[in-house]
């Protein structure tokens, strides 16, 4: 067999040498923001998960208020919360439980009974149900003045927001990335096109189509973007799995842990291809545009 | 449409300058049968080269049409062109030849973008490089050829693929006589068989050896000085 070699010398231009460095930054950023959003939006729809159908109420104690009284306030909430309809739970929480969550800050003592510290009720509702909060407020505020519940939405609202808003951020990081990955391959097309006239020149004088002289970009192009595609992967999946250790290291938190899924995986291989088939794409069109214009 | 009874080239009013410089061409006109063999000459600058390039699709005319295998050139799709080129073998007057590729992948290119197998392309050019004396620099890149050499290279290139028409810009301007004659023999060999052959050369030694109609192009005009083929006006 004669020894296949590219009709054009591209592999030895100095323009498209920076194209595997240039690939393996863009593919280590495309796969963080992307993994990101994705963790993010895990994160968000665990911990919209975890507070989803449920309910605190909060017995905030009057000044003064003998804590037998409170007791009482608590159980006369408790029963009417019971007899609402779609509460699947109702948990209050003893002085000594309220007691037990301050700990980290408060102290064990006996002292801290002794303050006006909140009671709180742990309520559980069906997934289906909708109360009416204010209603269910009102008939709390009789038998307990002061009565606070929270049912988590502005919260929840907030975290999803949030998670929206950097989802959007990273969508955006990913696009510029994709664009700046376009122009740096549009260049380095031009350039080598540029470069190389003359034998562009003579492969369409010895019956070249312009399919052919593209498919010899195409192969550069995917060549160096699989060199720079497999460096970015591999720079991107080490911090991912340094980051899912230092993760696995911190105490839980109020904070989400990140954690490394089958979806960031995959994520994790797809920016590459995603890379490899833009450089390829853009090089092909870029070729065929520019040598549209030739005779 | 093509017929064989219509020209291979031919030229009506054709004019060419480039940018707003004097005019190369002024008002040629001609035809080139099929299975002709001619020789053109002029002085250097009298636009050889332009006339070539124009029958090879490098350049458009200015005015005048231009037609190759019967079809306009102004007319022709681009998507067209490179079958048409296929038809064409060029012995450029430089070589052209590529400097990263060795001498049978240079000779092996006509083959290659026409999509011909790689066994019968290495057959081919095998064989061609052998006729040409250079089987042994089949590996050899061209910048470590002689002059002689490269341009048997760019020769074998312009003829491995049979074309119908072979245009050459001074194909034996760096061989000696011996070669010169050798390789004009190749060329009517490609004439016998049907290859309609146009050169551009200074050489009236090697043109007279041959019994060929020789055109001279003089103030863009092409004017015929003997022979007995093709026609000018």
């Amino acid at each position: 067999m004669i020894r296949r070699r590219s009709a054009l010398p591209l592999a030895t231009d100095e323009a498209s040498r920076f194209l595997p460095w240039l690939t393996a930054l863009m593919v280590y950023l495309a796969a963080l923001a992307l993994i990101g959003a994705i963790s993010l939006r895990d994160a968000a729809q665990r911990w919209g998960g975890q507070f989803a159908g449920t309910l605190t109420v909060q017995i905030v104690p009057a000044e003064g208020v003998k804590l037998h009284v409170i007791d009482e306030q608590v159980k006369k909430a408790a029963a009417i919360l019971e007899a609402t309809p779609g509460v699947v739970s109702v948990k209050p929480l003893d002085i000594d439980a309220t007691a037990a969550l301050l700990e980290p800050w408060l102290g064990r003592g006996p002292l801290v009974r002794e303050l006006p510290l909140p009671r709180l009720i742990d309520v559980r509702t069906a997934p289906e149900a909708k109360l009416d909060i204010p209603l269910l407020a009102k008939q709390l505020g009789d038998v307990a003045p002061g009565a606070l519940i929270d049912d988590h939405g502005d919260w929840l609202r907030s975290l999803t927001a949030l998670a929206q808003a950097i989802e959007t951020i990273s969508l955006g990081v990913l696009l510029f990335i994709a664009m700046v990955a376009i122009a740096a391959m549009v260049f380095a097309t031009r350039t080598g096109l540029a470069l190389h006239h003359d034998v562009v020149s003579v492969l369409h004088m010895v019956g070249a189509r312009d399919g052919y002289i593209a498919r010899q970009f195409e192969r550069h192009a995917l060549w160096l973007s699989f060199k720079g595609g497999v460096l970015g992967l591999v720079l991107a999946g080490a911090t991912l799995i340094a980051l899912d250790r230092i993760g696995a290291e911190l105490a839980p938190s109020l904070l989400p842990r990140f954690e490394l899924g089958w979806p960031q995986w995959l994520a994790l291989l797809a920016v590459p291809v995603a890379g490899m088939v833009i450089a390829t794409v853009t090089a092909r069109v870029t070729v065929m545009r520019t040598l549209a214009k030739a005779l | 449409m093509e017929s064989d009874n219509q020209p291979i080239v031919r030229f009506e009013n054709v004019g060419l300058r480039y940018g707003v410089g004097p005019e190369i061409l002024n008002d040629t006109s001609f035809a080139i049968e099929r299975g002709a063999f001619w020789f053109v000459m002029g002085e250097s600058g009298a636009g050889k080269s332009s006339l070539l390039k124009l029958m090879y699709l490098a350049l458009r005319p200015t005015r005048g049409h231009v037609s190759l295998f019967g079809h306009d050139v102004a007319t022709l799709p681009r998507r067209e062109l490179p079958a048409i080129r296929r038809r064409i073998g060029v012995v450029f007057q430089d070589f052209h030849l590529l400097d990263h590729l060795s001498t049978l992948d240079n000779v092996a290119l006509p083959l290659r973008v026409a999509g011909v197998p790689e066994t019968q392309a290495r057959e081919h050019v095998t064989e061609l490089l052998r006729w040409v004396g250079l089987a042994d620099r089949m590996d050899a890149k061209p910048h470590t050829l002689s002059g002689g050499e490269q341009q048997r290279v760019a020769i074998a290139r312009a003829v491995i693929n049979r074309p119908s028409l072979l245009i050459a810009d001074e194909p034996t301007g760096n061989v000696d006589d011996r070669m010169a004659v050798r390789l004009l023999y190749l060329f009517e060999e490609l004439n016998k068989i049907g290859t309609t052959v146009v050169i551009a050369t200074h050489n009236q030694a090697l043109v007279s050896r041959f019994d060929h109609p020789c055109y001279v192009l003089k103030g863009g005009v092409l004017t015929r000085t003997g022979g007995r083929e093709g026609e000018a006006a």
